[in-house]
C-alpha cells in the first residue's frame, strides 16, 4: 500500500512561560508521498521543526490535523523516527547501544536480531571499527552518524530530520549531504523523507520536493519539485538550474530573514 | 629518569596528595619540636606510635567493628532512602515543593542537637546510632541525586518519547543512568557526614567505638590517643572517598575523565 501523510489546515500556538502569544505555524496543507525525499527550508522561527515534531506526535496541532494511511496522528509511534539537531546520545552507552535504543522497545525483535540490525547499519553509516567508542570520543560528524543509525535502526516509514547538519564544520556537512542519499536511500525502502533545514543549498541538493516556509506565523509559500535525478553528485550545485532554483528561494526567503532578524 | 617522569604523570594526582599529607606532616613535626610540651601538643611520631601499639595489642579492633558497622548500617540505608527519595524530588515537582524547606532545614540542623533525641526515643543500643548517622549522611545523597535527576535535561526525556520508550523505562534507560554522576557525588559526600554522625552518636551513651575512645582520651586527657583517633577517623574518610571515585571510573567509563579533573 501506498504510505501517505496528509496535513490539513494544520496550525501551531502556543503561550510562553511570559505570557507572550506565538503564532508560530498557520494554515498548512501538504500531502507527502512515500519514497520521496521532502526539505523544509525557511527562516529561524518559521515554525518548520514544530511542525516536524507536529508530523512525529511529539506535539498536537491547535488548528487542523495530521493523518498518515488514513489514520489521525495522535502520538509517537515506532514507525516514525526522529534524527536530532543536537545528536542526542547516551553518554552512558557506546555507539552499538546507542544505535540499539530505539530497537529496544520493539518486543517483536529477539536479542539476536536486533544485534544484526545494529551491525548492519553499522556498516551502512561507516562507522565499522567504533562499536565500542562512546560519544566523547566521536566527532561531531561521528555523533550524526549514530544519530541516523538509531533512527534508522527501527526501520520506520516515516525518518524525520530536524538540522542534523547544522552544527557540523562546512567540509563535513558537504560530504555527509551527498552520503546521506546512499545512508537513507528512500526510493528504494519507499520512506518520507522530511529534511528540515534553514540552508537553502542543502535542502534543494537533497530533495525531490522543497517546501519554502515563512516567517511566524510560518506558511508554505511555494512548493518546488527538484528536477535532478537520485543520487546526486556535489558536482551539481554548479549546474545552472540548480543556481536558478537556488536563487528562486533565495528571493523568496530574503524578506522573511529579514523579519526574523528584526525580531 | 623517564620511567620517573611517566609514573609521576600517570599517578599525579597520588603524588600530589601524597605529597600534600607529606609536607603538613612535616609541619606539624616541626611545630612539636618547636612547642615542646606533651601534655599540650602531640607530634606525629608520638600519634603513629600510639596507633601501632593500638593494633598491635589489639585494643583497636572491637572500636572499630562497632564503629564500622554503626556506619555501614547507617550510610547504607541512607543510600537506599537518599536515592530513593532524590529521584523522586526530582521526577516530582509537588513533592519537591512541598519537602525543599525541610530539605534545607535539615541539612542546617546539627545532628547534636538532635541526637540527644533520638537517644532518649530509642535508647542507647545500635538503633539510635544507626538514625543518627542516616540522618547526617542522607540529606547530602538527596540533594545530590535530584540535581542530577533534574539536569539529565528534558532532551533526553524527549528523545525516550520519540522512540516510544514505556514511561517505567525511561526511570532505568534514562534517568538513573543520567544522573549516576550526581548520585556518586552525592555518595562521596555523605561517607564524611557519616563518619562525623558515627562520633556524634557515639558522644551520647554509648561504651564503644572509635568516636567513644575519642571522648574518654578528652576526658582523661590522653592526647596521643586523642589525636591518634582523629587520625584514624580523617584516614577512612580519605579512603572512603578515594574508593568510590576508584568504582566509579570503573563503573563509569563513558564519564570523560578530563571533566572531573
Amino acid at each position: 500500500m501506498q504510505t501517505r501523510i496528509l496535513v490539513e489546515e494544520v496550525g501551531k500556538t502556543y503561550v510562553k512561560p511570559t505570557g507572550e502569544v506565538v503564532h508560530a505555524l498557520s494554515g498548512v496543507d501538504m500531502t507527502l508521498e512515500s519514497g520521496t525525499f521532502y526539505s523544509f527550508v525557511g527562516p529561524s522561527g518559521c515554525g518548520k521543526t514544530t511542525l516536524l515534531h507536529m508530523l512525529h506526535g511529539l506535539l498536537s496541532p491547535t488548528e487542523g490535523q495530521i493523518f498518515f494511511n488514513g489514520q489521525k496522528v495522535t502520538g509517537p509511534t515506532t514507525n516514525k523516527a526522529l534524527v536530532f539537531q543536537q545528536a542526542l546520545l547516551l553518554p552512558w552507552r557506546n555507539v552499538v547501544d546507542n544505535i540499539k535504543f530505539g530497537l529496544e522497545n520493539d518486543r517483536t525483535k529477539s536479542d539476536e536480531e536486533r544485534r544484526k540490525i545494529c551491525d548492519r547499519y553499522i556498516q551502512i553509516v561507516g562507522l565499522r571499527g567504533f562499536e565500542g567508542h562512546y560519544p566523547h570520543e566521536l566527532s561531531g560528524g561521528m555523533q550524526q552518524r549514530v544519530n541516523l543509525a538509531r533512527a534508522l535502526a527501527v526501520n520506520p516509514e516515516i525518518l524525520l530530520m530536524d538540522e542534523p547538519f547544522g552544527s557540523l564544520d562546512a567540509q563535513t556537512r558537504q560530504l555527509m549531504q551527498e552520503e546521506l542519499q546512499r545512508m537513507v536511500d528512500w526510493k528504494r525502502s519507499g520512506k518520507i523523507v522530511i529534511f528540515v533545514t534553514h540552508d537553502i543549498e542543502e535542502a534543494v541538493f537533497l530533495a525531490d520536493k522543497v517546501f519554502v516556509f515563512s516567517f511566524r506565523p510560518g506558511r508554505i509559500m511555494k512548493e518546488i519539485d527538484i528536477p535532478f535525478p537520485t543520487p546526486r553528485s556535489l558536482a551539481i550545485k554548479e549546474d545552472p538550474t540548480f543556481l536558478k532554483i537556488k536563487h528562486e528561494i533565495w528571493n523568496l526567503l530574503a524578506g522573511e530573514a529579514r523579519k526574523a532578524m528584526a525580531e | 629518569m623517564g620511567a620517573i617522569q611517566n609514573l609521576y604523570r600517570s599517578h599525579h594526582q597520588l603524588t600530589h596528595g601524597t605529597l600534600g599529607l607529606l609536607f603538613v606532616t612535616a609541619f606539624w613535626h616541626w611545630a612539636d619540636r618547636m612547642v615542646a610540651n606533651e601534655s599540650f601538643f602531640v607530634g606525629p611520631w608520638k600519634v603513629l606510635r600510639t596507633t601501632i601499639s593500638l593494633f598491635a595489642t589489639g585494643t583497636i579492633y572491637p572500636h572499630l567493628r562497632t564503629s564500622g558497622w554503626e556506619f555501614l548500617m547507617g550510610y547504607g540505608i541512607a543510600a537506599m532512602i537518599g536515592i530513593s527519595l532524590g529521584m523522586a524530588f526530582g521526577m516530582s515537582k509537588l513533592v519537591r515543593e512541598f519537602l525543599d524547606p525541610w530539605l534545607g532545614g535539615l541539612y542546617a540542623t546539627p545532628t547534636v542537637a538532635l541526637a540527644p533525641l533520638i537517644i532518649i526515643w530509642f535508647g542507647i543500643e545500635l538503633t539510635p546510632k544507626i538514625i543518627i548517622v542516616l540522618l547526617t549522611a542522607v540529606i547530602d545523597i538527596i540533594i545530590n541525586t535530584y540535581t542530577g535527576v533534574i539536569n539529565v535535561g528534558q532532551e533526553f526525556r524527549m528523545l525516550g518519547m520519540a522512540f516510544c520508550v514505556p514511561k517505567r523505562q525511561i526511570w532505568f534507560k534514562i534517568l538513573l543512568p543520567g544522573s549516576l554522576p550526581y548520585i556518586v557525588t552525592g555518595l562521596r559526600l555523605a561517607t564524611s557526614r557519616a563518619i562525623v554522625g558515627v562520633v556524634v552518636a557515639e558522644y551520647f551513651g554509648s561504651s564503644e567505638g572509635l568516636g567513644w575512645l575519642l571522648f574518654k582520651a578528652l576526658d582523661t586527657y590522653n592526647m596521643p590517643l586523642m589525636i591518634s583517633c582523629a587520625t584514624l577517623l580523617a584516614g577512612t574518610g580519605i579512603v572512603l572517598n578515594q574508593g568510590i571515585l576508584a568504582v566509579e571510573k570503573i563503573m563509569a567509563p563513558w564519564r570523560d575523565t578530563k571533566l572531573q579533573e
